[in-house]
């Protein structure tokens, strides 16, 4: 190990004093052939180097970052020492680049820009300087975010040795280009505002000539840059009363810092900002001021606690960016019933911010990874008035979706079984109606004085908590919510008042669906549309059958008009076995005397079948029979479903009334759909020694059953 | 191969069932007048409704004549290549019977009536019946 690190200390030393005297031309190199830098032997590897860099900078236009190699070894071992960092997968290098000290992530005209100044205590001679990535989490967490690298970064733990001496110029550069330093290509244009718009910063360390220092006068031998004043952010790592410290004035003057946010953020401050600044660079430094940026920090002034969130000392430059980051994620605000005006939701979001960041207890966390973790594991169990957040993918811990409301809201959430992206996905309108169905229906405060109809209410709530209704014929979900608000204007708070209000409504119940599972299996029915038909016996819009094939015109309409009275005869007989709880003598007889039981069980069946001849029914067609014997009505093939049920010409027409040409198209289908038989006829003395099982399986059992109780 | 066992399959399943037919019938309605030949004048006899709808009167006269309408009711049978079984027939099941001083001395449907040759003499086709014992 130690042998490792002194030929460490070596190389670096090596490398320092050829850094010291870099220097590099713009476009000197080859910048599409990355295996350039395995036909180098000279200084070039540098710009092999440089290339090597561009992609992981992601900034297209930026040539230099100002880590330059002795030689390829050494930039080859440097690379090895991050491999492990390096997220291969989308093609990005590390190249050892991002490891200095403090990063600051800054916008220039719409681009990101992350530079990473050098690890300097102040003077020119750069002093051994041991870097933890066990204590630099800041930087680790960066490289993290800003790499995509899935590396366990907490738990890693790599020293970094710097060497103090200076390097050898590289050929062409111009000037000393040290460790951190960075260039941007220039268009040779000159903004109007005197400042490089290509912003070709020379220096961070100082000593160097980039040209066009920022906030500096441009001129070479560095000092006057802003570079330095930058390092100043980093004053924990660097020593302020350096060469170049002169600059820290600039970034704690208002003035100063004012400059930095129109140039680094490219915006104008208000009036206002102006003057919150000089308060935020008293109490917190600029450089936390321009984390929480200015839209935050305008919309934060009159608010203490937001105003203080970047003012921790330590995490508080931290901190504030991820305050940042959420408050710019913080896309969905649900302000039900109210007028959402812009302000409105500013407001509601800064409040709401305010109260994850009163709540999140972050100042107790002592290393920005644990902090934001916790942060966020805090954030899932808020009670934050009036907001819904959406944050997708939160620094990787995944989504934040549902974040608790105000009371009025989790009165939502509770009363109506309403889940976290149920109000998330709902519009406002849709909110405010529930927010109204949940205060009319919200029950007594215990203590308080209790409602007449607490019961009904109760009931009505279970039911729209617990019941779906769905439009048979078209699938859609019915609008429970515009029935019980239109209960809630009328004050008619009952199942009875529910109940006249879907009066007239073609409705399916979830229950009714949850309960027919078994049923849609035995029967082999998949598809949703059928399910739905099949329970509401609806023709949903089709024909509905009773086509009469061979048939005269007259004759095709009497077997039309009888086909319809069978349905309408299922039909009833359907829903009188829905409501049969065993007290309609009526029912009662008809089910003793057609079945020889009146079991729950058998009712069930009874009922299921019906529904089921009802289901087929719809597609029944009917046939004109000539050739049948004298005595002859009807007759089918049994359980041969895509056929025609025969009717016997003349005699179904002329001897038989309205009401049993139904029952016996009801008889036929029995045959036809399912597998009764004929074990006895009513009229015959065995059809009372049938048993239940018989009477089940026999068709005269069901067709004289429904004529008994819906003729 | 399987599409074409399937295919087999279900043509045999077809050709079976297309043969076999679940026919509805109906009888017809008709009134019968009967005349009990009573042996003995101590007897008494009635008649009952053994299955489907009808009326009987009776006269009370010595002549002893019954008012017998068998109305008409629904039947069927099962039929499979041409071969009637299963059958719920409406003319042949046995409709009524009749009770000399309780126990029942015969039963009849509709076609044993229809097969007994009828008297005209009192304008009426009234039906003789000789009890069997």
């Amino acid at each position: 190990m130690k042998i490792f690190k002194l030929f460490f200390y070596v190389l670096m030393a090596g490398m320092l004093l050829f850094l010291s005297g870099c220097q590099r031309e713009e476009g000197d190199f080859d910048k599409s052939n990355h295996n350039i830098l395995e036909n180098r032997t000279d200084n070039s590897h540098q710009n092999g180097f440089l290339e090597y860099r561009k992609p992981i900078a992601g900034f297209p236009n930026l040539d230099c970052l100002g880590t330059e190699f002795w030689d390829k070894d050494e930039l080859l071992f440097q690379m090895a020492s991050f491999e492990r960092f390096i997220d291969k997968k989308n093609g990005q290098y590390n190249c050892g680049v991002p490891v200095w000290g403090a990063t600051i992530i800054q916008t220039f005209n719409n681009e990101i820009l992350r530079i990473t100044p050098i690890v300097n205590d102040g003077t020119f001679e750069r002093k051994n300087i041991f870097i933890s990535f066990t204590y630099d989490n800041h930087t680790k967490y960066i490289l993290q975010d800003y790499l995509l690298w899935e590396n366990d970064i907490e738990n890693d733990s790599l020293d970094i040795v710097f060497s103090s001496k200076p390097r050898i110029k590289c050929p062409g550069f111009g000037g000393n280009m040290k460790r951190g330093q960075w260039s941007k290509k220039d268009d040779g244009i000159t903004g109007s505002d005197g400042w490089d718009n290509d912003i070709d910063w020379g220096s961070f360390g100082g000593g160097g000539s980039g040209g066009g220092n920022l906030g500096g006068s441009g001129s070479s031998g560095g000092g006057s840059g802003i570079s330095n004043t930058r390092l100043h952010l980093y004053n924990s790592y660097f020593n302020p009363k350096g060469g170049y410290a002169n600059c820290d004035v600039k970034l704690t003057t208002a003035k100063g810092c004012e400059d930095f946010i129109t140039k680094v953020f490219g915006t104008t401050l208000s009036s206002a900002a102006k003057a919150n600044l000089q308060e935020k660079i008293e109490t917190c430094g600029c450089y936390n001021a321009l984390l929480v940026d200015n839209e935050i920090f305008n919309k934060s002034k009159s608010d203490p606690q937001l105003k203080c969130l970047s003012c921790y000392a330590h995490q508080g430059q931290e901190f504030g960016y991820y305050f940042k980051e959420l408050y710019s994620m913080i896309t969905d605000i649900k302000l039900p019933c109210t007028n959402n005006s812009a302000e409105i939701k500013n407001n509601a979001k800064n409040k709401a911010l305010e109260n994850i960041c009163q709540s999140a207890s972050f100042h107790l966390a002592v290393y920005p990874g644990q902090l934001i973790k916790k942060y966020l594991e805090e954030i899932k169990n808020l009670n934050i008035s009036y907001i819904y957040p959406v944050i997708d993918n939160f620094f990787g811990i995944g989504k934040v979706r549902e974040i608790k409301g105000s009371d009025d809201q989790m009165d939502m959430k509770n009363l109506l079984g309403l889940s976290g992206d149920d109000i998330l996905n709902a519009d406002e309108q849709t909110l405010c109606f529930k927010k109204q169905i949940a205060e009319c229906l919200k029950p007594a405060e215990p203590g308080g004085p209790i409602g007449v109809n607490e019961a009904e209410k109760a009931a009505l709530l279970d039911f729209y908590k617990n019941t779906e209704l769905t439009n048979p014929c078209t699938g859609d979900a019915i609008d429970k919510d515009a029935i019980f608000l239109g209960l809630c204007e009328e004050g008619d708070l009952s199942m009875s008042g529910l109940e006249a209000a879907l009066d007239g409504v073609d409705y399916i119940t979830s229950k009714e669906l949850d309960d027919s599972k078994e049923i849609f299996e035995i029967l082999g029915i998949t598809n949703e549309a059928d399910k739905l038909k099949f329970l509401s016996g609806s023709d949903c819009g089709s024909d509905g059958g009773g086509k009469c094939k061979n048939c005269s015109v007259g004759e095709a309409g009497i077997v039309f008009l009888d086909h319809e009275r069978a349905k309408q005869m299922l039909d009833c007989a359907i829903n009188k076995l829905k409501n049969y709880n065993g007290s309609d003598a009526t029912i009662k007889n008809a089910l003793v005397s057609s079945f020889n039981t009146d079991s729950k069980n058998a009712v069930s069946f009874i009922k299921t079948l019906c529904q089921w001849i009802k289901f087929q029914s719809i597609n029944t067609a009917y046939e004109s029979d000539l050739n049948c014997g004298n005595s002859t009505l009807a007759w089918s093939y049994p359980a041969i479903q895509f056929t025609n049920i025969h009717l016997c010409n003349p005699n179904y027409w002329n001897v038989l009334d309205d009401q049993e040409r139904s029952a016996t198209m009801i008889h036929e289908m029995f045959h036809l759909y399912y597998i009764a038989g004929d074990w006895a006829y009513i009229w015959e003395e065995e059809f009372h020694g049938l048993t239940p099982l018989q009477h089940l399986t026999n068709s005269d059992s069901f067709s004289e059953f429904i004529n008994a109780i819906c003729l | 191969m399987k599409n074409a066992i399937f295919g087999v399959l279900i043509s045999l399943y077809l050709i079976f069932f297309q043969s076999c037919k679940q026919i509805e019938t109906l009888s017809s309605n008709k009134t019968f007048y009967l005349s009990i030949n009573k042996v003995n004048t101590v007897d008494t006899i009635e008649i009952n409704i053994l299955a489907g709808k009808s009326n009987i009167f009776y006269s009370t006269d010595t002549t002893l004549t019954f008012k017998v309408t068998l109305f008409e009711v629904r039947g069927g049978y099962s039929e499979l290549h041409g071969r009637k079984f299963n059958i719920h027939d409406g003319f042949d099941s046995k409709r009524i019977k009749i009770l000399k001083n309780g126990i029942v001395n015969t039963t009849l449907s509709y076609n044993d009536l229809s097969t007994i040759i009828p008297n005209n003499l009192d304008s009426l086709p009234t039906y003789k019946i000789q009890l069997s014992y």
